[in-house]
Formats: C-alpha cells, structure tokens, sequence
C-alpha cells in the first residue's frame, strides 16, 4: 500500500514540476523603473516640466493678443527716373559741338549752359533774319512815306495800300526768320552762328551724349538732366498678387545687390493694364533718394506690407507654431510649467507674428521659444 | 560491447595513450584554425538593396523606387520576409531568407531579379549591401589631425585609407562618414546670369558638354596603327572656369566665370560626427565578410593599420574606438579562465576526494579528448568559438564517467599488489562493472541537449551552437571514459594503497549509520521534497522573465531618438552636449557620435537618429554603477536630464547592429498595424496607443510617427507654367541647383574622383527666397520660381516602411508588473473592439512576446521530449519500470535546487536558464542510476533488500559525492563569473550547480527509501494493479 503511496507522489512531483515549468514560461516582464524622475514628462497629452527643464530648453512664453497683420508680398523690378523730374536737353540744329561745359554728374541749375554748338544753319537763319530786318525796315519806310504822300495827295490810295501789305508780308517774313534762329538756339552773347544747350531743370546730368568736335543733327539728343531726389521704382506684379497691392500702401525697397538695405517708400500707381509677354501689371513706386541710395535702372526687391490687405487678428509670434502629425500646433500654457498643444488653423502671417484663425483665445499663453525641445516630448 | 571495449583498452595501455596523444594533436590543430567570435550571429540572411534617389521625397521614394523593387524581389526563391523603409532621397529594401540559404545564392537571387527593374531618372542604380552581419562591424577608426581641414582628411580617408583597408581579405566594406565630402561647386549668380543672358540650363549644357574623352577608332600609317582619342576633360578650377558658355554677340565669348564662381565645397551634408563633446570628426567603419573569422580579420586590420601610420602625412593620426579583437579576446580569456578555473579545482576535488594524483590526471586528461570531438563537430557543423559555445562548456560533466570507474577501481583493488597483466585485468573487471551505468549516464546527458536542437529563431542561434558543441563534447567524453580511460588509468595509476580514511570516509560510516532512519522516513522525506518544490517553484515564479540575458559587450552605444524635425546644426550642438554630460562619467573613456547618413547612404536613418559609440573602462574600475543595466540608467536618466530633446536608449556595437539587421524590437510588446492609407495609419496607430494606454499593466507606450518631416513643396502649377512658358524641369532644376545642386560631371585629381555641381543658391535660405529664384521661360524671360509653382510649407511623411508589400506603423509597449501572455490577450481584445470587426488594418503582435511566445512553444516541446528521452534511457537500462521510476523522480527534486539557486540569486526566468533546467535533468539522473544499479547488482547477488539499499547506498557515496563537486565545482567559476559574457552563462551555471547540489542530496537522502520501497518483493498483481499506466513489459 505504501508503494503505491509513493508513486503517487512521484507522479505528484512530476505534475508539480511540469506546471510549474508551464507557470515560468508564461513569462512575465520586469518592471521598469518609474519616470517621475524625469525633469518633464507628458501628462494626459501635456508636457509638464520642471523649472531646470524650462530653462535648459529656453522657454519664453507669449500672449494671443488681437493686433494687425500685414501679409507681406516680395516683388522685384527694376528703377527708373521720375518722369515728371527728368528733362532731355536736344541739339536743335545741325552743326559741329563747339565746347561741352556739362558732364555727367555735374550739378546744374536751371538755365545753365551745358554745351555749344556751332551751326552752320543757325549762321544762315541768323544772316536770313537779318536781311529780313532790312528788308522789313526798307518796307517800313516806303509804307511811312507813301502815307506823308498821301496826305498831300501826291499818290493814290492804292500805292499806300501796296506798301502797307508790303511791310506786313516783311514784318512777317522778319519773325519768322528771328524765331528759326531763336528756335535753333541762338544765343545772340556768344555770337554768330552759336548755340548753347541750357538745363531745362535743376538736377543732375544723367546722360551725355556730345564730345567737342562732333557732328550733330538736330534730332540728337545731348543731355539729360534729372532730378535724383526722386526716382520711380517700377515692379512687376504678376496676376496673382495683383489684388494684394493698392495705391497708398508702404513698401520697402531694397537693392538686389544689396538685400541689407532698405528704402521706404508708397505706391503711386498700379497699372490696370496686364502686359501680354510678361503676364505682369507694372506697380510704380516713389521714392525719396535724397541719400542717394538707389540708381536708376538698379535691380530692386520690394516687400508690400500693410496696407489694404492688412487684417485685424488673434496672432502668436511666428516662432511659435509648429507642426506635430501634419497639423499646425502651438503650446498652450496652462500654468509656468505645463504646456498643453494645441491644433490650431494659421491664417497669413507678416514674418514675425501669425494669425491664428481657430483654436486660441486672446490672452492665452503661448510658448513662443524652446518650441522644439517640448515638440520632442510628444514625440518620447 | 562495453565491456569488451573496457577489456580491449586495459590490455593494451601504450597504444591508447599514443591514440590518445594523437588525437590532442588534432583537437590542438582544430583548434588553431576554429573561427573565433565573440558572440553568436543571430541576424538573418539577408540582402538588403540600396538606391539612392535625392531630391525625392519619402512617398515619393516609396512610390517610384521601392515599389518596382519590391514588386521585381518579391517571392523569391527561400524568402520569407520583405520588407522596406523609403525615406527622403533614399530607398532600402531587405529581403529576409530562410535560415540557412546560402547569402550569396541569396543575392543572386536578388540581383537577377532586379535587372529588370525600371527606376526614374535621378534615382540611383541599386545596390546591394555589403555582405555582412550583425557582428560585421568589426572595427572603428577616427582620423585626426591639427593641421588639416577636415576635408582633407575625409580626403584622405576616402581614396588612401579606405581603399587600402579594403584589399585586407575579409573586409568588405570601410564606411566613411563626417568631416567634409569634396565637391566642385560652380556657384552661379542669378545676377550675372540674367545680366549675361545665359540660363541655368544652358550653363549646366555647357558644363557637361566641356567635361568628356572620346575615341576616334583609328589611323593606320605604314605599318603601324595609331589610335584617335579626343582628351576634354576638365581637370581644375582654372579649366572650368574658362569653359565656354556660349558666344557673345559682338564675338566673344562668355565663360563661365563670368556667371559664376567656382570653388572646392563641400556635398550638402546628410549627417555628423562627433566626438567628446569637443568637436566634429572624421570616422571610419571597417566591416567584415560574412562567415569570415574575426579574430584573424582584425588581426589583419591591425597590421595594414600599422602599414598606413607609415605613409600618412605628417600630423595625421589614426585612432582606433572600436576593435573586435579586445571583445573577441575578452570572451576568450573568460572561456579560458572558465576552463583553466575548471579544470583546476576538477583536479583539485579528485586528487582530495579519491587521494590519488595520478588518478586524478587520468581522468583530466579526458577534457581535451572530450574537446577534440567537440572541435571537430564544431568545423563539421560550422559553429564558431564563442561564448555560447566554448563558454558553456562545463568539464564537471565532461569527467562524470570516468571518476565514476576510478572509483570503481579504487574500490577493487585498494591496498592489492598486483602484476601488471594482473592490474590490467582487475582494472578492467572493475571499470566494466560500472561500464554500464556510466555510459547510461552520460548518453542521458547527450541526448537531452538534442532536442535543444530544435529552437528556432534568435534563441535558435544563440543556443543551438551550445547544443551542438556540449553535444559533441559529451560524447567524446563518453568515448573517453570506455574506450581511453581504461587504458590511460592502466598505464597511469599503480593500485591505491587504501581505499579509506579522510574525511570521506567518516562521511560514509555516519551516512551508513543513519541510512536505515533515512529509509523509514521515506515518505516524510517524499512529501517534505514535493512541498520544497512547489515553494520553489512559486518563488521562482516571481521572479520575472526575460527572454535572454544581455551580453555585456564592453563597449556601449547611446542611441538618440529627437523628432524627426530636427535639423543638422541643431543636432550637432545636442550631439556635443550629450557627450559632455557623457564625459563626466568616469566610466567613459571616449565618445563618437553619429547623426544621420553618409553622404552615400547605407543605413536609412534620418537626422533624428543618433547612435553614440561609447568606449567604456574596464567594469572592474567603475564607481557609478555596478553594472551595466545600472550604468545604462545612469546614462540614461542623467542625459535626458540635462539635454533637452533627446531620447535616450542604451545598446552595445553587436546588439544595435543585429536589432538594427533583424529589425527587432526590443519593446515587450510591438503592435505592428497594416493599412495602405498613410492618414488612416496614422490615425489608427495613435487609437490603438490610446486603447493599451488604459489596459492594465502598461508601463510606457510609444507610438511611432510616421509624419514629421517638415518640408516646402513646390508643385507645378500647370496652368502658369503654360501661361509663362516655362518647362517643369527648368523650373524644378532650380530647385535642385538651389541646395543639393545640379550634377554637371566630375573631376579627376589622379584616381580621385569628385563630384562637380552646378548651384544656383537663393540670397538666403528661407522659403521666401526658394520663391524668388528665377526660372528661364522658353521667351527667354525670366519669372519668380513662386509664380509658376505652388510652396507649401507643412509637415510631411518622414518615413513610410512596409513590411510584406503592406505599409506598416508600429507601437510599442513596455510593461509594468504583469505577465505578457494575460496583458496581450486583454489588449488584443481592446483592440479588435476598438477596430472593430472587418476593419481592413492588420494587426500583428510582435515584439519579445513574439520570441517569447515561439520558445515557449518550442519549450512546451522540447520539455517533454527530454523527460520521454530521460524516461526511456532509464527503462532501457534497467530493463524495468520501478528503478526507472525511482531514478526519474530525482529529475524534479534537482529542478527543485536549480529554482531555489535562481531565487536565491535573484534572477528572473530566462532561456539560459531553460537550457540550464534541461541540462540538469540529465545530469541529476546519473547519480540516481549509479546509486539505483549499485542497489540492484547488490540484489541480484541476493543480498536482503534492507541491506542492499543500505550497503550499496553507502558504497556508492564516494563517487556520488565526487561526481557532483566536481560537476557543481566545475560549473561553480562560471557561476561566478563576471567576465564578458558571464551574463549568459551565470544563469545557466547557477541553476546546474544549485541542482547538482540538491539533486545529489535527494539521491542520497531520498533515494534510498523510494527504492526501498519501489523495490520491495511483491506480489507481481499487486504491482501491477499499483501503477498500470506504468506497464511497459
């Protein structure tokens, strides 16, 4: 009976063995060690962390405040002279230059003498005109005579009215012989046959275009004179932005060779016309260049702000949106150390502050720096 | 047989011993020329197809490149996995073979199917990676210098250092990153352009168009022919600069250093290197063949190593971080000092307990004998020398048999003298007695490690070799102990003078006395054994599970995880600060840290990826922590304590690489989720965490995101385009030129070879700028690059991996004191419910549970199988159930101490200690069957029961108690042990050496009155109605 008794608790020992084999392979994992040491963790989606964690990662907060954005729009074009303060200065005769007194870059006033020319042509309306003074005086006296003859009868009515049509055709043929010098140029100080080209304008000698000795004609253009205190920024706007820029608004203009510089100036004009070939409507800008900046025909950029276009907002600093699963976040602060994310809708931004369209409230605290380093923890 | 054997070998001592002597000879040979690793390789074979795409984005990647090249290796023949991660610019697809294809089968396989593959222009040709393995990389270098700019030393690096490393036979690959990849950048104006009324296209023509040789065939004069070449290539900045762009209108011609300036720059850059925190540098990875033997490989390195010091420019120097060698000779001299420990106090325990040197050294000289048959499976079976193999080898087991028939011997023929023809055959009477049991016993042991054969998987490598290799071993000890020993003991050992006295001696009189007690208390005894056993078994139980024990590799790995936004500055400045912080561990002699790619690809990692390469002092020298778990939380807590953004998980060199090869998670649990909409998986893959974030149990869960690759897209808007004439490939070239740059040709400096990239970079790198860059319109005028494209600045797909052609994201989760089985099936569960039924997502639970789960599968039968194999030897040799069952019953009780020793230590369940377990079945039954076919040679000579049990129990104590220390003893310095890869083999020896320990008292103790009682003449029907489950006969 005894017997029995033991194999059965050999058989008894081989079960316990058995199920406790099966009972260890069930496995089981090790703990792992808590992670409320951490300086920051992620609490119900919050990141939550200490102040030595808020400084490390350099966290600033800021407020959602309403405030205007002003969407920027770059656009690029080139300068060009203000037309209502550049004036051309023309050879008005053919002939030879005599002296050049002007060169580019000089300074002049109105009125001052920037070259003469001698001309042959001038010589002979001057000549012309002379004559036709003489002839004009002769006329003058045989018309004066005939009416002291007349007077006393001596000749008839017909021979007075002869010599009255007589002086009118030289009168007339006079002037006009006087204006053809006068319109030549004829600058009776200098001499004969001499013309000078004066400065229509104060400002500056832009172009010349006359060496001493040269030949001209009279359609040549000699000089021109601007005025560089004011010069039109010619941009080219293409469709699509066209509805963003409108008379009035404030821009600033910087070279394309240097992009640190920046000029303010305001639209003057948005051109209604869509070129065909450049598919571009031409936005003209003024701009004061009295520091002499700029030149003319320069490769320019210009940033639109404001403006019209401009709108009223909730806004966060720009730095402060982020991206987390392809949708914009910002992190809210709930207290100093607790920064809930937050999807929100972004509306246009100015590079410096976004609008935020949904999703905050104004007077929310928002991180607007260490961004990132709380980005990571949502991504622990 | 046996005996016949035993009588062969006693008769003619000399020719043993000089068979013996050759055989170690040859165990020496095979020795010398074993491949030598550290660890086993537990990666997969594998071909893994690169291409590289830049400019594409990470769908884009994935749907011009890695479709056609999964479509084109899909179903392959012997593969059983595809995988693929697509990220921006690079494609990198692994096909995963069946264990044991032969790699370069496999990728041939894979290039042939590959060569139809059609891929778009810009995207690379693919290519296959190096053939290597998780323990390929093998050695790493940094290249230093103070007088020269780090891109002369990448220089360097690249066309003198690396290409000399890669004639070393067994080096396959010398990855090169950091420092600054040279480049001939043309650095165009758009100014100068469009003032010049030259186009970027036209200058990239002109650019390619000057760049090139050709032949002419040839001329013949006379006799001789004369070949034509035509020679136009350009070969310094000076030629560039003066080629041609196109003719000037009044008869000149405009060059290209009227457009642009042309400088040497460096690639844009996909990654960084680091190092201690101080600056960037400069870094070499040397990879070794697959199946090569390291040892050798970096022995060869060294040398070419010492050759190229020679020739390197003054002030350059090489520093090796990482070497193979000092792991391989790590886990070497802990094999070594395991085995010479062992075989000492083996030496040591015999020469005291059985008092004859001599004696003692017969039975040592077994061990290399054992060795050589293990040697020579290992080469046939291709295993290497590892810690797994060599490391687990227990010379305890290997002397069983023959310190048994020592002392057999002794006991025979104490105190006679004797003749030599006279020795012999009293020797040879003496062993043949016990010839039997002995062989019994350690088939036994043979056999149980058989079935460990069949683990599959990660468990599979790292275990079967051990099988294998103590598999061998055994039996060369069994050959040993009947065929040699015999002979060995004759030639060695004159008859001991006396069999008696010492401490043994007393010990057998006090256990004689107190044996009768013993037997008549058997049930108590019985009872208290089994209530031991279900204590133990409970305790143990609590002690957790883990699938295997951590090798401590000496060095560390710091990987860091930032959102995939992060840039590379950004990176960089973290990188430097986390090897500060690391610095200020005395532990840490040295850091290097990698952030994201190499210029050319070869791992698909991001700028969010980091892997720091930490060398570590000696462990004997650390303060901080005790050990390497410990100093990982140290690391860990203190890093992400003082850096912000950076995450932190501590790896080693081998571990990384092969979690990286298998893609392994090492998370408890990894819930992989299958869908093919991008937006859906997102959207699952954060429900599924939010459902096992409420199920008890969880620890920490980690989503993985696939989204968060910030990026500006520009897309074509067709309807301006056409409205301003402008190609999309003028437009999108100026995309390219704008950064990456567009690629013009290249530039010989000898064998050197250089890129050469036209750019075209806008004023400032912002998106704004992007937008103003010009395009050339077919009128030749030019517009803002915003007016014809769409930017958009968002977050995109970072990454897109795919696993079985299906788009995969995965979660993972840790647990916090719950069992995986219960947690997964609640968690399943949750959520099926959450899905809910006929959702078109896949789920597949994967993770540690998954290895978990498949070697407890195997386990469930592996288990049984060596009970069965245990069961069926005893019956084979007893010829009768009851001894059988006596003896079988020790198999529990031993477990008993194996459990208590685990408890006691404090170690969790683990797979060394399964094969510990398994181990110790077979090693507990061989005290039993000495002690159990001693009592029935007593009974067969018809000796009275009572006495039997008692004489024969107490006879048998000498080589009982020697047997056991010497195999508890042996395995005790492993045990012990805290040299490299002592993790592994702690478990294992503790539960061996706990449950010899107590499976030898049980023998002792408890044995005795089970036989007594199993044994006991009876009515043959009583017997029989007793346990007739247990009716063989």
């Amino acid at each position: 009976m005894k017997r029995r008794w033991v194999v059965a608790a050999v058989l008894a020992g081989g079960v316990t063995a058995a199920v406790g084999a099966g009972v260890l392979l069930r496995g089981r994992a090790q703990a792992a060690p808590p992670a409320a040491t951490l300086p920051v963790r992620v609490e119900g989606g919050a990141v939550v962390m200490s102040t030595g964690f808020r400084e490390r990662a350099g966290v600033r907060s800021a407020v959602v405040e309403r405030a205007r954005v002003e969407p920027t729009i770059r656009l690029v074009g080139a300068t060009t002279f203000d037309p209502e303060n550049v004036s051309a200065v023309g050879s008005r005769v053919r002939g030879f230059v005599r002296k050049v007194f002007k060169v580019e870059g000089d300074w002049v006033e109105k009125g001052d003498i920037l070259a003469e020319i001698e001309s042959a042509e001038l010589g002979a309306a001057q000549s012309e005109a002379r004559v036709m003074r003489a002839h004009r005086k002769a006329a003058e006296l045989n018309a004066h005579r005939e009416h002291e003859l007349a007077k006393k009868g001596l000749t008839t009515a017909r021979e007075v009215e002869l010599a009255e049509a007589a002086l009118e055709e030289r009168t007339a043929q006079e002037s006009e012989a006087q204006l053809r010098a006068r319109t030549y140029g004829a600058d009776r100080a200098r001499g004969h046959g001499i013309v000078t080209l004066k400065a229509p304008m104060r400002g500056t000698v832009v172009e010349r275009h006359l060496a001493a000795g040269q030949a001209v004609q009279d359609s040549h253009l000699a000089f021109r004179v601007a005025d560089l205190d004011h010069l039109w920024v010619e941009l080219e706007v293409f469709e699509r932005e066209l509805p963003l820029v409108h008379e009035g608004d404030q821009l600033v203009v910087s070279p394309l060779s240097a992009p640190g510089l920046t000029i303010p100036g305001r639209v003057a004009y948005v051109g209604g016309v869509v070129d065909a070939t450049k598919k571009s409507a031409e936005v003209r800008v003024e701009i004061d260049n009295r520091a002499r900046k700029l030149r003319s025909g320069q490769s320019v950029s210009a940033v639109v702000s404001g403006g019209k276009a401009a709108i009223e907002a909730l806004t966060v600093p720009k730095g402060a949106v982020t991206y987390v699963d392809g949708q914009a976040v910002v992190f809210v602060l709930e207290d100093d150390l607790r920064a809930q994310p937050r999807q929100v809708t972004v509306g246009v931004g100015d590079g410096v502050k976004v609008a935020v369209t949904e999703g905050l409230k104004e007077g929310e605290r928002v991180v607007s720096e260490g961004v990132f380093a709380l980005k990571s923890e949502l991504y622990r | 047989m046996l005996t016949w054997l035993v009588r062969w070998s006693t008769s003619r001592p000399w020719l043993v011993l000089s068979l013996q002597a050759v055989l170690i000879a040859v165990g020496g040979a095979l020795m010398v020329t074993l491949p030598i690793d550290a660890l086993p390789d537990v990666s997969t074979i594998q071909v893994s197809v690169l291409t590289r795409a830049p400019g594409l984005s990470a769908v884009e990647v994935e749907r011009s490149v890695t479709f056609p090249i999964e479509a084109a290796l899909n179903g392959s023949p012997r593969s059983v996995e595809l995988r693929s991660v697509s990220r921006g610019g690079l494609s990198a697809v692994t096909l995963v073979f069946r264990d044991g294809t032969d790699v370069w089968f496999a990728r041939q396989v894979a290039l042939e199917r590959l060569r139809g593959v059609e891929l778009p222009e810009g995207a690379g040709v693919p290519e296959l990676a190096p053939v290597s393995s998780g323990l390929g990389e093998i050695l790493q270098f940094v290249v230093r210098s103070d007088q020269h700019t780090p891109m002369q030393l990448r220089t360097l690096l690249d066309w003198t250092i690396a290409p000399k490393l890669r004639e070393v036979a067994g080096v396959v690959e010398v990855n090169a990153m950091g420092g600054d990849l040279k480049q001939l950048q043309v650095v165009a104006s758009h100014e100068k352009l469009r003032a010049n009324d030259v186009t970027l296209g036209t200058l990239a023509d002109a650019l390619r168009d000057a760049n090139l040789s050709v032949g002419g065939g040839y001329i013949e004069r006379g006799d001789e022919a004369f070949t034509v070449r035509g020679q136009g290539l350009l070969a310094s900045r000076g030629e560039v600069e003066h080629v041609v762009v196109r003719a000037d209108t009044s008869g000149g011609a405009v060059l290209v250093k009227h457009v642009a300036e042309v400088e040497v720059g460096s690639a844009l850059r996909q990654g960084v290197v680091t190092r201690d925190g101080k600056g960037e540098a400069v870094t070499g990875v040397v990879m070794m063949l697959l199946g090569e033997n390291s040892r050798d490989v970096v022995n060869r390195v060294g040398a070419r190593f010492e050759e190229i010091r020679g020739t390197l420019p003054p002030g350059v120097k090489i520093d090796v971080l990482y070497d193979r060698k000092d792991l391989v000779g790590r886990t070497l001299a802990t094999v070594g000092r395991n085995l010479a420990e062992g075989v000492l106090v083996v030496t040591i325990v015999l020469a005291v307990f059985l008092g004859t040197l001599r004696g003692a050294l017969a039975v040592v000289i077994g061990v290399p004998v054992s060795m050589t048959f293990a040697l020579a499976v290992m080469h046939l079976a291709g295993v290497t020398g590892d810690l797994m193999s060599l490391g687990a080898i227990d010379f305890g087991f290997l002397v069983d048999g023959p310190v048994v028939m020592l002392e057999a011997v002794g006991a025979a023929c104490a105190g006679r003298a004797m003749r030599p023809k006279e020795k012999s055959a009293a020797y040879g009477e003496a062993m043949a007695s016990v010839g039997r049991p002995v062989a019994f016993a350690i088939a036994i042991i043979v056999l149980v490690y058989v079935p460990l054969l069949t683990l599959e998987g990660v468990e599979g490598k790292m275990f079967r070799p051990m099988a294998i290799t103590m598999a061998a071993a055994l039996f060369g000890a069994l050959v040993y102990a009947v065929a040699f020993f015999p002979g060995v003991l004759v030639a060695l050992m004159p008859p001991p003078k006396a069999h008696t006295g010492g401490l043994l001696s007393r010990l057998e009189h006090a256990y004689a006395a107190r044996l009768p007690w013993l037997v008549s208390r058997s049930a108590a005894l019985v009872v208290g054994s089994v209530a031991l056993l279900i204590a133990a078994s409970v305790a143990f139980a609590r002690q957790g599970a883990e699938f295997v024990p951590r090798i401590f590799e000496g060095d560390a790995v710091v990987t860091v995880r930032r959102a995939p936004s992060i840039g590379l500055t950004r990176a960089r400045e973290l990188d430097l600060e986390v090897e500060r912080v690391l610095a200020e561990l005395p532990e840490v002699k040295s850091s290097l840290g990698m952030t994201g790619r190499a210029e050319v690809a070869v791992d698909p990692v991001g700028n969010d990826n980091t892997d720091i390469f930490v060398h570590l002092a000696h462990p004997s020298t650390w303060t901080t922590a005790r050990d390497f778990d410990a100093l990982s939380e140290v690391i860990k807590t203190r890093v992400e304590g003082r850096v912000v953004g950076t995450f932190v998980s501590v790896s080693q060199p081998i571990e990384d690489r092969t979690n990286e090869l298998i893609s392994g998670s090492r998370a408890d649990v990894s819930i992989n989720l299958f869908a093919d909409d991008l937006n859906e998986l997102v959207k699952v893959s954060s429900r599924v965490g939010a459902v096992v974030r409420r199920v008890p149990g969880t620890g920490d869960v980690r989503v993985e995101r696939l989204l968060g690759q910030p990026e500006i897209t520009a897309t074509a808007n067709r309807a301006r385009m056409a409205r301003h004439g402008v190609r999309v490939r003028d437009a999108f070239d100026v995309l390219v030129a704008s950064r990456e740059g567009l690629h013009v040709g290249s530039i010989y400096e000898g064998e050197r070879r250089f890129d050469m990239r036209l750019l075209g970079p806008p004023v400032e790198a912002t998106p704004d700028a992007l937008g103003n860059l010009f395009v050339e319109t077919t009128t030749g005028r030019p517009v803002p690059l915003s007016e014809v494209v769409d930017l958009k600045e968002g977050d995109g797909v970072g990454v897109v991996r795919r696993q079985m052609r299906k788009r995969t994201a995965r979660v993972d989760v840790n647990l916090r004191g719950r069992d995986l089985v219960s947690w997964v099936a609640e968690a399943q569960r949750e959520v099926d419910k959450e899905l809910g039924p006929g959702s078109p997502i896949g789920v597949e639970w994967g993770g540690q549970f998954e290895n978990f789960e498949r070697a407890r599968r195997r386990l469930s039968l592996i288990v049984p199988a060596v009970l069965v194999v245990i069961g069926g030897m005893l019956f084979m040799m007893f010829g009768r159930v009851r001894p059988a069952v006596a003896v079988f019953a020790i198999v529990p009780f031993s477990l008993t101490g194996g459990l208590l020793g685990m408890v006691i230590r404090g170690y969790p369940f683990s797979l060394p200690a399964a094969v510990g377990f398994i181990a110790l079945g077979g090693v507990a039954v061989l005290n039993g069957l000495v002690v159990t076919s001693e009592v029935l040679g007593r009974l067969s000579r018809g000796e009275p029961l009572e006495r039997a049990v008692v004489d024969g129990c107490a006879h048998v104590l000498r080589p009982v108690l020697t047997t056991a220390a010497v195999a508890a003893l042996g395995f005790a310095p492993m045990a012990l042990s805290q040299g490299a890869g002592a993790e592994v083999q702690r478990p294992l020896a503790t539960v061996v050496v706990f449950g010899i320990v107590f499976g030898t008292a049980t023998a002792l103790l408890v044995l005795p009155g089970v036989l007594a009682r199993l044994l006991r003449p009876a009515p043959a029907a009583d017997a029989d109605e007793t346990d007739p489950q247990e009716e063989p006969t």
